[in-house]
């Protein structure tokens, strides 16, 4: 039932995480790509993953591809949450930034329920 | 009978006598009569001839009777005819016959003549010499002048009807020598500059004079009639050579001994100037006719009017082609889409009307060194060597064309002019390149030889010298403006992405504290947070699409799967929650909706136009969406509200920020939804339209395309 929230942006990543706390469900953050994928390889797949794509280290779209090239993780759903919806990658849920959290949590809760 | 015999011999005496006396008289008569009479017998010798006969011809008796006939005939062929046809006792009346005088001059005379026939012989014949040698002489004078008159008016009219420089040469030199029968005849024009006077149009000198008078010195020696015809505007006629040496002694090297000749030279005039002069050389001693003179001065005169005639058109063709020329300029730059396409406009114009092969233009970089952006017959040694040069000072004011007709006559050039002689080049010009005052550049013409730059020229030069330094001002301006934009569009984008990171965590809290207060003592100012906050995401939203839609890259779409009467559906909901007391109706006319969409940019679209209705609309009378999906490949959304909208901004209501702001009301955005709203359609391959009025209200019209999923 984990939410991995990827946002470079701290305040945005544990308003976010917050958000879905107090919707009862379980968070697992992330500030950049590589963490992200280093979560994902050792973690329980969390059930969506919501994910920045401007960010430091290891950008969001890279992480995307190589979830797409492992098949362990390519059945996990991705919801991209950007500044800039012109850099997402095609065929995923783009919400653009700052994003209605109502239509976020009803998107998470689709993949998650 | 004595007496009677007697008497009858006084009566014969007395007859006799007045026989004799008859004949005395009759023989007295045709002897003396005024006409020439003479008797011919059959052989052709002249059997007698009266004085008139022989005073006619000059002839003593004795060498002219007893002569045979023909020898007196200047023309054998007519004396055999008359004399066959007495033969056969023809009558012949008024034949006209040459006759040799005896000081060896023709006699032309009318014959007329009968035979006396004796016991059916051939006696004589009688005939009659009447002289018409005065009445031929007037007639071949007539025909002469009347052939003159003929030439005259052909000469006069072929000047009148010339069209072309060179029919009036001919006519005046070539027709003109013919029909005075002169053994040469030219015309000089005086130059530009009045110096000089070239020959135009020659005819009958020899190779070696015409060398000698190609082009004759206005000023200074040596003299020449030619000459002087020009420079005191009076003819000049000589009747000798003796009477030319006289006058320009100078010439008595040039000329032939034992030639009789005589000259006149005759000024061009027009209008009192002096365009040039005509020289007519006549190989005889004899003074010129009155009518000769006269038709030469008739000819120069018509010759001046007509080179007038010409000279006039000849402007009036070179105006209209330099306006034509300019009028192309013109267009061209209006048409050109960069300072590269002006330039080349121009040195074909250049080119074309400085008749100058070779040509440049420079314009001014930043730091207002004059650079090379055209060129044409320019090698890149000779561009790199004087790239820099520029004849005026850096903060010259207005500067003036500098004109080097010929370089090495030029002192300012010395130290170029090995480099410009290498180069082929003999004169040029430097045009500046003008814009309020300030020097922007210049155009450069290059000839290969000496070159006088006329008025008109110049005139030319400059104009298109304004065009070139208009253009190059417009494109230095456009490309300092589309920097200026883009450099604003750029930081718009940047700044819009970057305000979006803190933006999100700002409404992502107050979210989170919202939910945490529900209806606690910071409910509100939450709310008002989150409304705020939410109006400046649309704002940047619309900032950074209205800056994509004018940087050309249009509204990026991530299509999925969408039903579009849900996701209205949602945002009827959304607002529905921010409106609590206005009605939103929701019909579906029946049709499939989903197809494959943008869904986020679809729910803006929507948003936006049912917040407008909300906005704008009447606030008793609702709104109301219509979904139809029964048309065949498209899906049709109608937005219907009673708030009308002013027929004068119905034209331009999808252009940027036509809105409130425009009409200078208060603004809630920033009017550019409608406009963004289009280009998300337009992104989808759809449209939107609106229909208003005051009686059905407003309604805006979606229109969807077809795509997978959407029933046809």
């Amino acid at each position: 039932m984990t939410v991995l929230i990827v946002d470079d942006e701290p305040d945005i990543r544990n308003a976010l995480a917050e958000f879905f706390r107090d919707e009862g469900l379980v968070v697992a953050t992330a500030a950049n790509g590589a963490e992200a994928l280093e979560f994902l390889e050792k973690a329980p797949l969390p059930k969506v993953v919501i994910l920045d794509i401007a960010m430091p280290v290891l950008d969001g779209r890279e992480v995307y591809e190589r979830m797409q090239r492992d098949v362990r993780l390519a059945t996990v759903p991705v919801i991209v949450s950007t500044s800039d919806p012109s850099r997402a990658p095609s065929g995923v849920l783009i919400m653009r930034k700052p994003v209605n959290l109502t239509r976020l949590l009803d998107a998470v809760r689709q993949h998650c329920c | 009978m004595e007496r009677e015999l007697r008497n009858t011999l006084q009566t014969l005496r007395h007859t006799d006598e007045a026989l004799q006396q008859k004949t005395d008289e009759l023989a007295d008569f045709l002897d003396a009569a005024m006409v020439g009479l003479h008797r011919v017998g059959p052989d052709g010798t002249i059997l007698w001839a009266n004085q008139a006969e022989l005073d006619l011809l000059g002839y003593r008796l004795d060498e002219y009777v007893g002569r045979p006939i023909w020898e007196f005939h200047a023309d054998r062929p007519v004396i055999e005819d008359i004399l066959t046809r007495l033969a056969r006792h023809e009558r012949i009346e008024d034949v006209e016959a040459r006759l040799r005088a005896r000081d060896g001059s023709i006699k032309h005379v009318a014959i007329s003549s009968n035979v006396f026939i004796k016991n059916g012989q051939f006696a004589y014949t009688r005939c009659i010499t009447r002289d018409i040698t005065a009445q031929k002489a007037a007639d071949h004078a007539r025909d002469i002048a009347a052939r003159h008159s003929q030439r005259l008016m052909k000469i006069t009219a072929a000047i009148a009807d010339a069209v072309q420089r060179e029919e009036v040469l001919d006519a005046v030199v070539n027709q003109t020598a013919e029909a005075l029968g002169a053994s040469s005849v030219g015309l000089w024009l005086v130059a530009d500059d009045k110096q000089t006077a070239t020959l135009a149009r020659a005819v009958g000198y020899q190779e070696a004079a015409l060398k000698a008078v190609r082009v004759l010195p206005l000023h200074g020696t040596p003299n020449a009639p030619v000459v002087d015809a020009i420079r005191t505007g009076q003819p000049i006629f000589t009747g000798t050579p003796e009477a030319l040496i006289a006058l320009y002694p100078n010439l008595a090297p040039l000329m032939s001994k034992g030639r009789r000749y005589r000259v006149s030279c005759l000024p061009i005039v027009v209008e009192g100037r002096i365009l040039g002069c005509v020289g007519f050389t006549f190989e005889c001693a004899t003074p010129a006719e009155a009518d000769d003179a006269a038709f030469m001065m008739l000819v120069v005169r018509y010759c001046g009017q007509a080179l007038e005639r010409l000279r006039l058109l000849d402007l009036e063709r070179q105006s209209r082609a330099r306006s034509e020329l300019l009028h192309g300029l013109a267009a061209a730059v209006i048409r050109a889409k960069s300072a590269e396409h002006v330039f080349e406009a121009a040195l074909d114009s250049i080119g074309e009307a400085l008749g100058a092969t070779r040509a440049a233009v420079l314009v001014c970089d930043a730091d207002d060194v004059m650079r090379f952006k055209a060129w044409r017959g320019l090698s890149d040694g000779y561009r790199k060597a004087v790239e820099g040069h520029s004849p005026w000072p850096r903060d010259v004011r207005d500067p003036r064309p500098v004109l080097i007709p010929d370089v090495r006559l030029d002192p300012g050039l010395a130290s170029f002019r090995p480099l410009i002689e290498a180069e082929g080049v003999r004169a040029l010009g430097f045009f500046p390149l003008v814009s309020g005052e300030r020097l922007v550049g210049k155009f450069m013409v290059y000839y290969s030889k000496p070159h006088i730059f006329s008025e008109p020229d110049m005139e030319l030069a400059a104009a298109i010298a304004n065009h070139v330094a208009a253009a190059v001002c417009r494109f230095s301006a456009e490309a300092d403006l589309r920097e200026t934009v883009h450099f604003n569009e750029m930081f718009t984008a940047i700044l819009g992405h970057d305000l979006r990171n803190p933006l999100a965590a700002i409404l992502a809290s107050a979210h989170v504290a919202q939910r945490r207060s529900v209806n606690g003592p910071l409910s509100a100012p939450l709310e008002r947070i989150i409304n705020s906050g939410g109006r400046m995401a649309r704002m940047i939203d619309q900032l950074l699409d209205f800056t994509r839609v004018r940087l050309g890259s249009g509204i990026p779409l991530s299509p999925l799967s969408t039903d579009v009467l849900r996701l209205i559906q949602d945002v009827i909901a959304e607002l529905q929650e921010a409106n609590p007391h206005r009605t939103v109706r929701l019909k579906h006319l029946g049709g499939a909706t989903v197809g494959v969409w943008d869904a986020d940019r679809l729910s803006q679209v929507f948003s936006n136009l049912v917040a407008n209705a909300l906005l704008h609309g009447a606030a008793d009378a609702g709104v109301t969406v219509r979904v139809d999906g029964t048309s065949q490949g498209q899906l049709l959304v109608d937005v219907h509200n009673m708030g009308p909208i002013p027929p004068e901004l119905l034209p331009r209501l999808f252009e940027p920020m036509t809105g409130a702001r425009h009409r200078g009301e208060s603004a809630r955005g920033m009017g550019l939804g409608l406009h963004i709203t289009r280009e998300i359609l337009a992104a989808h391959g759809g449209r939107i339209s609106v229909h208003s009025s005051v009686d059905a209200g407003t309604t805006f019209r979606v229109v969807l395309p077809g795509a997978p999923g959407l029933a046809t």
